[in-house]
């Protein structure tokens, strides 16, 4: 008998962990029938679908579903018993594994083990019509090549992928991402661990149970091995591990074995970059979106990628089930703004990022990151301020933070600094000084109120600032000669007051930025005109002023950004014209006006921009007209615009003219991810 | 003509109001009458009224073409107008310099029409060829200018109803302004002054001439076009009498295609109805989340959520469906006063039940809006200053629904409170009781003392009706 490369001892340990996984749905029928009619559907009731799959992160039950499958009595007659559950492994033993599938799909089991020479080479596809109906369950897929060599391309022969990962459309042909469980599920699951029983004992502290059932949301695997590693122990071995789990910490042994290396399994997987990235995550606050903006902006200064490959590796990290990206149309297309669309990741993933970036000694680790929102910065950094701190990453998660809660700190080697915070007061840590190498800064308030900065002034001294993030705060007075950002390259204003600053008299930015290329204003309901000076700012490639809802005119010298790439100004209602001399823009290449509903017309002289390739023009619903068609053909670059029914006509005729341009009728897309903010 | 009209009623269907030339003007005047007098009287069974003019110079503005449309009167006005006749179009033009020569002119026209046994070819060789030439070309180049400003607004006089334009082809029939103004110029410029003056006198031929030609067929010249709605703009194309000449001819053409674009009614309700369906979700994502509101921790509702919140996404999203459900309800108002919804479009209960659900949602929230942004410190409060003239419509569409009023009275509404300016009035009752812990005089304190009350009264009558 030959035996992988895996080994038969890993094999066994996998066999054994997928009886453990299958005792959990076994009581719990609740969190799986959903998925399991679901599932079923896709496996009986559809026959153009060969090959399914079930998806999820690591210990969310993908197994466990898949083996209630083989289990369910419809599904048992609906194949009259002919299935295979087969479990494939990180590194499978393909030849073995092909011949046990022949084996059972011709009926030869017997000598499936042996005789290799018999099964088809190359892939599969078999000519010979319908045999009996068979189900084979592979579980445990980890790469895309082992999959399509198990995959047999036979009529009435389904296959049931099971996967942390997702596979692409043509080899998997629909797949079923397992839900996790909720609030009610997992208290039931967790007591059924820990006290043997669905729910919570009179004898046991209610709260701290419920706590720590939160403190797992809703993974099924962590209930488990939480709720079994808390057994018999005395209540305050439970607040300790509350404690533990709060700061990202594994509980005890088994914990750590159980979970989280079984989680680390997804990690190893990854190239040695997208690994980082995924670390990188950890810096985080929980259970809070991660705008996709400052996520690329700070991949891109730590880790010397592009935008584009910054993009890649996210969707690798999505397609692996490490993050989950918002889902939005807008995602991945040519000139889109990242900063609206977010990501999120669940619990257990970040705690397992923060698992494995805090080894090591702290002044000695690459990312210096608060696990938890605290009110002071943890004691563990002030013991080792006599030394310098290596970190490239510095993140910090506090409440209100004066001039007195901050100690020195010495960052010769940082280059990110990401500053959470909830308060309506914040002053900006002294420290910042001591990061020469400091390239982007990242300020977020979680507070319901904007936030007033103080201590602004501490960044005039950063010559390598490139990019700075404010997102709810009061944007201090920008007078010069106090505040001179002589390298900022990117500044975003998401959520902020800026009234004050932006005051349209006093400011004179290009003295203030004098290379800034992107300028993001965002959500900004206090900007109701921008100053003019920002029409001086003569290295502005990119200008994003949006969902800015009382923004009611744009200066009209906007013709003097002669770098301009590109111009967004989606969903400001209350934007009545273009200014004409937006005709002057002679590089721009792409315009977003959608959701500008009072926009009145686009000005003629819009047909100026030769260059420009792509208009977004979603819901302007009272364009009615657009400039005549002899002068819009002059627009010979355009490629893509996206705009309503009931333009498209006229944009329509163009195409005639102009082969590769594409007119493409928005969706209109409706959701409720926005209720929970 | 009262006298008339009374003995009239009840005996007859309709009435036929005609007239030529100043005499058409007249015969519009009256029919208007008419139909006023008879809106007053509100007569059963209806009466048509049929105003048909010939040559008759433009009555009236714009504004009395606006009330005309908006009172579906258009269809019963049919002016006939030649293919050359300057009168119809000596309005459009400066005149001011020209009076005496128009006098001269109708008189010379009186005189035709008091004979009418003379030839009308070669009659105007007895008018001067100076008049003929002045009027023709400042009446041309004027209408020119006119067409070429998009804007038809800037002329002083505007037709209404429905314009005949006849030739000796045949006869085509515009209904849309800036059509009719086209083509009179388009007409006119294929002409010369003799023409011009002549075309005035031969009603009577063109008339017999359209109806026998009623039923001529036509062929296509340039093979068969692609859709039947270019078969039909090439028809009245022919019909026109414009097709030979190049340039005159494409002007034509997307002058009649702009004719037939515009007035479906029907078929843009059908459109609207569409929309409609694809703007709810956006509405039931607002209703989302004031249920949000009303479930969180902290009972503010979704109206104080809405004013009280600093930026936040969520507020923002609100406000964007705000803004868009406004555009696109200020978009069905604008249509039907426009007349392009049928009539009854405020009477169907989709619209009435929609509009009237939209108030109730949204129009809090345009005062949480109108407060937050401080707007009541400049203009004055909500109800009188504020208020949205689009939410003054769907109240009274709501109070003219035409269902009866259902019996059994409700027990229990869906959650909004009834009065869509509630919380206007709780934002003044609120200012009221701020100004009379500041106020000294005795008289004023009593008056605004008395508002509060009237508010009290208010909400309790509110809470009595379990709204």
């Amino acid at each position: 008998m030959k035996i992988g490369a895996g080994g038969w001892v890993e094999e066994a340990v996998k066999r054994m962990e997928v009886e453990e996984e299958a005792s959990l749905g076994i009581f719990n029928g609740v969190g799986l029938d959903l998925g399991k009619s679901k599932v079923k559907k896709m496996i009986i009731g559809r026959d153009d679908l060969n090959v399914v799959g079930i998806c999820g992160i690591g210990g969310s039950g993908k197994t466990t579903l898949a083996n209630e499958i083989c289990r369910d009595n419809q599904v048992r007659s609906y194949f009259n018993n002919r299935i295979l559950f087969l479990t494939v492994s990180q590194s499978p033993d393909l030849q073995q594994l092909r011949a046990r599938i022949w084996g059972f799909l011709t009926g030869n089991e017997a000598m499936g083990y042996t005789n290799n020479l018999f099964v088809p080479q190359g892939k599969l596809q078999c000519e010979w019509g319908s045999g009996p109906r068979t189900l084979v369950v592979l579980d445990d897929v980890w790469s895309l090549s082992a999959l399509e060599q198990l995959i047999f391309r036979i009529p009435t022969y389904k296959t049931l992928v099971v996967s942390r990962f997702k596979f692409p459309t043509p080899v998997v042909n629909e797949v079923y991402n397992v839900e996790l469980l909720r609030e009610d599920e997992s208290l039931s699951l967790f007591c059924h661990s820990a006290f043997g029983q669905k729910w919570i004992p009179p004898t046991a502290n209610e709260t701290l149970v419920k706590q720590i059932v939160h403190e797992c949301k809703g993974l099924p695997l962590a209930l488990k091995v939480i709720g079994a590693s808390l057994r018999d122990q005395p209540e305050m071995y439970w607040a300790s591990a509350k404690k533990r789990l709060l700061r990202g910490e594994p509980i005890c042994e088994s914990h750590e074995n159980k979970l989280l290396e079984r989680m680390a399994i997804s990690v190893e997987y990854l190239n040695k970059k997208v690994k980082e990235c995924f670390l990188d995550l950890g810096s985080f606050p929980e259970d809070k979106k991660i705008p996709l903006d400052v996520l690329i902006n700070m991949w891109v200064e730590i880790h010397d990628i592009d935008e584009e490959e910054a993009f890649a590796i996210l969707v690798e990290l999505s397609d692996k089930n490490l993050l989950t990206l918002v889902k939005d149309p807008r995602v991945g297309d040519a000139y889109s703004s990242y900063y609206e669309i977010c990501v999120t990741q669940h619990d257990v993933l970040r705690d397992l990022a923060l698992h494995l970036s805090n080894q090591g000694d702290v002044n000695e680790r690459k990312r210096l990151l608060m696990p938890r929102r605290d009110t002071e910065l943890p004691r563990e950094w002030e013991r080792n301020t006599d030394q310098p701190f290596n970190a490239q990453i510095v993140s910090v998660h506090t409440g209100e933070m004066r001039e007195m809660d901050w100690f020195r700190m010495e960052f010769p080697k940082a280059e990110v600094l990401i500053l959470n915070f909830s308060s309506n007061e914040y002053f900006l840590p002294p420290f910042i000084d001591d990061m020469p190498k400091l390239r982007a800064l990242i300020v977020i308030n979680y507070g319901t109120n904007e936030a007033i900065l103080e201590n602004f002034s501490v960044l005039t001294n950063l010559a390598n600032l490139r990019s700075l993030w404010l997102e709810k705060t009061w944007v201090p007075q920008l007078t010069n000669p106090t505040v001179h950002m002589k390298n900022l390259r990117k500044l975003s204003m998401v959520l902020c007051k800026v009234n004050n600053s932006f005051n349209p008299s006093v400011i004179d930015l290009p003295l203030i930025f004098p290379r800034l290329l992107e300028l993001i204003i965002d959500h900004c309901h206090d900007l109701i005109k921008l100053p003019s000076s920002i029409c001086e700012v003569n290295s502005l490639q990119n200008l994003s002023i949006t969902n800015c809802h009382r923004l009611c005119e744009l200066p009209a010298d906007l013709g003097m950004l002669k770098k301009l790439q590109v111009l967004r100004l989606y969903a400001c209602p209350e934007l009545k014209m273009l200014p004409p001399r937006i005709g002057e823009l002679i590089g721009l290449k792409y315009l977003d006006i959608s959701q500008c509903f009072n926009l009145r017309c686009l000005p003629g002289e819009i047909v100026r921009l030769a260059s420009l390739e792509k208009i977004d023009m979603r819901e302007c619903s009272q364009i009615v007209s657009l400039p005549p068609r002899t002068a819009l053909s002059n627009m010979k670059s355009l490629r893509r615009i996206i705009c309503d029914d009931e333009v498209s006509w006229q944009w329509r005729y163009l195409e005639k003219t102009n082969p590769n341009l594409h007119v493409q009728v928005a969706e209109k897309c409706y959701s409720l991810d926005w209720l929970d903010g | 003509m009262l006298m008339q009209i009374a003995d009239l009623i009840g005996k007859v269907k309709s009435i036929v109001i005609t007239g030529q030339c100043i005499g058409g003007t007249t015969a519009s005047l009256s029919a208007l009458f008419l139909l006023c007098h008879l809106l007053s009287l509100s007569v059963y069974p209806p009466m048509s009224v049929l105003c048909i003019t010939f040559g008759s110079p433009l009555v009236g503005n714009e504004a009395l073409h606006r009330s005309i449309r908006r009172q579906r009167w258009g269809e019963n006005f049919c002016h006939v107008v030649s293919k050359h006749d300057i009168m119809p179009r000596l309005l459009l033009a400066e005149i001011v310099n020209h009076i005496p020569h128009i006098q001269a002119l109708l008189q010379f026209w009186h005189c035709c029409m008091a004979s009418p046994h003379l030839p009308v070819a070669g009659l105007s060789s007895q008018v001067s060829n100076d008049l003929k030439h002045i009027l023709f070309h400042s009446v041309l180049k004027d209408l020119e200018l006119l067409t070429q400003a998009d804007d038809p607004s800037e002329s002083l006089f505007w037709p209404f109803g429905s314009y005949v334009f006849c030739c000796q082809e045949g006869a085509i029939c515009v209904e849309n302004v800036a059509s009719i103004m086209k083509m009179m110029h388009l007409m006119m410029a294929t002409g010369s002054p003799n023409q011009s003056i002549e075309d005035h006198l031969k009603y009577g031929d063109y008339v017999a001439k359209v109806s026998r030609q009623f039923l001529q067929a036509r062929n296509f010249e340039e093979g068969i076009p692609d859709s039947s709605y270019e078969a039909g703009v090439a028809l009245a194309l022919q019909s026109s009498d414009l097709t030979d000449k190049e340039p005159v001819a494409v002007m034509a053409k997307e002058c009649l295609q702009m004719a037939q674009h515009s007035d479906k009614p029907n078929l843009n309700a059908a459109n609207l109805a569409i929309k409609l369906s694809k703007i709810v979700p956006y509405r039931a994502e607002i209703e989302w989340y004031k249920a949000c509101c009303d479930e969180a921790d902290d009972q503010m509702g979704y109206y104080d959520s809405f004013k009280l919140t600093g930026a936040s996404r969520r507020e923002g999203r609100v406000n964007i469906n705000r803004h868009r459900l406004a555009q696109f309800w200020n978009s069905v108002i604008h249509m039907l006063e426009s007349n392009k919804l049928p009539h009854d479009f405020d009477r169907r209960g989709k619209w009435v039940n929609a509009s009237h659900f939209y108030k109730l949602l949204v129009e809090p929230l345009d005062i949480a809006d109108y407060y937050r942004t401080g707007m009541h410190r400049e203009r004055g409060h909500y109800i009188e200053h504020g208020r949205e003239r689009r939410y003054e419509v769907f109240d009274k569409w709501w109070r003219e629904k035409s269902v009866p009023e259902e019996e059994n009275k409700r027990s229990k509404f869906a959650s909004l409170t009834q009065d869509s300016c509630f919380w206007a009035k709780v934002e003044e009752a609120k200012e009221w009781l701020d100004n009379v812990r500041g106020e000294r005089d005795a008289m004023k304190r009593q008056q605004l003392w008395h508002k509060i009350d009237n508010f009290e009264a208010y909400a309790r009558q509110l809470i009595y009706n379990k709204e």
